[in-house]
């Protein structure tokens, strides 16, 4: 059963920078006739889907649509061709960090990020300490963000976003920070839920990650959808080192 | 609606709570801070006009003084939430949760400091001989129309200031005209039958009258242009809704 099905997707952005109109340009464009904004295509003609139970692989250089397609699949962006069909409820864990106070403690931002989460309070507060556990962070819960390395953050949220109950999970590169063993423990939640029937998108610059735990995958360039299917194929397409019958992979 | 899911209405009151803390520094010092810009401006108004306006207004201090503070959360309100999609753009690009969210919460962060002004007005009302009546009990009404109309205002415009940044400044100067466009120094009764139209139209108006013939003259309100008020708010605040229900698809790239 497919979970996620990504049709003709394309995303187009207008350029950077010229996004801050005021009203002031906007009249004066509208007498001299000129546009200000230049546009350039995110992701272009994108079809693949997922299938329940997946742990399913994005990867291809920077800049070339992983983050949007994932803000698309979520929700946060709007396709502006194609559809995108989701069958299940979401929770993405996009950028690291995103949604915290750092003027506020560990503890203030466990209930306020998983507000934002849509975690209610008392769900928050009975995995309490199953959340602290997991991140490592008893004795800096009450310490005010602003003391926190960037590992210790990631962990704090990771562990937050863990506890909201879904049955698709969509993450952005997650492993960039965290050390190994927090790392292993993030792939036991992972390949935990994965046992539990949930689907999970993963884009990761570590094609080692993704050769270990993705069975399929998709690679994109420049908004471009290349090869998309068994991970090992993938993955060898986007190192270079084409296997004999790559074609369509 | 969408607060009346039970996670919306949590996220909703964390993200005030939060912004509170935040803005105020969470303490008595840093809510005093936020005291000190009406403070200063009754200080200066009251020393400049209690000769001269004292002569047509009764108790021409506690006048003005609910006049500011009435004026001042509108004032404040409308202006901090103008920004908050702004402000808080890494939450609308990270996050799919409803985004007038975020435009409420910042509200009802200025709505608790106003919340809190209010009682120390109450308390300085009373200690300067004016006496309980049972009509301070409505104001609580009469500040829930402000906090609507408020809203209402703030919905609309923070989404448009997202693609016209300008909004702000432009937002900025209506606020400083609209202060001496309210009688908030002056009473109505000082100026010219003509130009009095000009101040009837505006709601604040209506709430600041309201509010001081209920904490000052102990007169009943004028009930129907309070309801006149909130029917209007609600109006737009319904076509507010669905302008910024339309704009949000865009926000997420935009900002």
């Amino acid at each position: 059963m497919n979970v996620i099905e990504v049709e003709n997707l394309s995303k187009r952005f207008r350029a950077g920078g010229e996004n801050r109109t005021s009203i002031f340009k906007g009249i004066s464009s509208a007498f001299t006739g000129r546009k200000t904004a230049g546009a350039f295509w995110a992701l272009r003609d994108i079809t693949f889907s997922v299938r329940k139970g997946e742990i399913f692989g994005i990867i291809g250089p920077n800049g070339s649509g992983k983050t949007t397609l994932l803000k698309t699949i979520a929700g946060v962006l709007y396709p502006t061709s194609g559809v995108v069909r989701v069958s299940g409820s979401i929770n993405f864990f996009l950028s690291l960090g995103a949604g915290c106070q750092r003027e506020l403690t560990g503890r203030e931002n466990v209930y306020l990020y998983g507000a934002l989460l849509g975690l209610n309070r008392g769900t928050i507060r009975k995995n309490f300490d199953r959340i602290v556990d997991f991140a490592g962070l008893h004795d800096f819960i009450d310490t005010e963000l602003t003391h926190y390395s960037s590992g210790m953050y990631s962990r704090l949220t990771f562990a937050v976003a863990m506890q909201a109950e879904a049955d698709i999970i969509l993450l952005d590169e997650i492993m960039a920070v965290g050390d190994i063993s927090f790392q292993n423990k993030c792939f036991e939640t992972i390949k935990e839920f994965r046992d539990r029937g949930k689907t999970i998108l993963f884009v990761s610059h570590s094609l080692d990650l993704v050769s270990e735990y993705c069975g399929r995958s998709l690679y994109l360039d420049r908004g471009n959808m290349v090869a998309c299917g068994d991970t090992k194929q993938v993955v060898e397409l986007y190192r270079g080192t084409p296997t004999a019958n790559d074609k369509n992979v | 609606m969408i607060f009346m899911k039970n996670k919306y209405l949590d996220l909703t009151v964390q993200m005030t709570l939060s912004e509170f803390r935040l803005r105020d520094q969470g303490t008595l010092l840093g809510f005093f801070w936020t005291l000190l810009h009406p403070l200063l401006l009754f200080l200066i108004l009251n020393l400049l006009f209690i000769k001269w306006m004292g002569k047509f207004v009764e108790h021409y201090p506690l006048y003005l003084l609910v006049g500011i503070v009435q004026w001042n959360f509108f004032a404040s309100a409308t202006s901090y939430s103008l920004s908050s999609l702004i402000r808080r753009a890494e939450l609308v690009k990270n996050f799919t949760f409803p985004r007038e969210i975020i435009v409420v919460s910042s509200v009802l962060t200025v709505f608790l400091s106003h919340l809190f002004e209010l009682l120390i007005l109450t308390a300085f009302l009373l200690l300067s001989g004016a006496t309980f009546t049972p009509l301070f009990f409505l104001v609580p009404l009469i500040v829930l129309v402000q906090l609507i109309l408020v809203i209402s205002i703030s919905l609309p415009l923070s989404a448009l200031c997202v693609y016209y940044r300008d909004i702000e400044r432009i937002w900025g100067l209506i606020v400083t005209a609209g202060f001496f466009l309210t009688p908030i120094f002056y009473s109505l009764s000082a100026i010219s039958e003509q130009r009095r139209l000009l101040l009837l139209l505006n709601p604040m108006t209506h709430i600041i009258t309201a509010s001081r013939s209920c904490l000052i003259y102990n007169n009943a309100p004028n009930f129907s242009l309070l309801g006149i008020i909130l029917l209007l708010s609600l109006l737009i605040l319904f076509i507010g809704f669905k302008i910024f229900r339309k704009m949000q698809r865009k926000f997420a790239e935009i900002l």
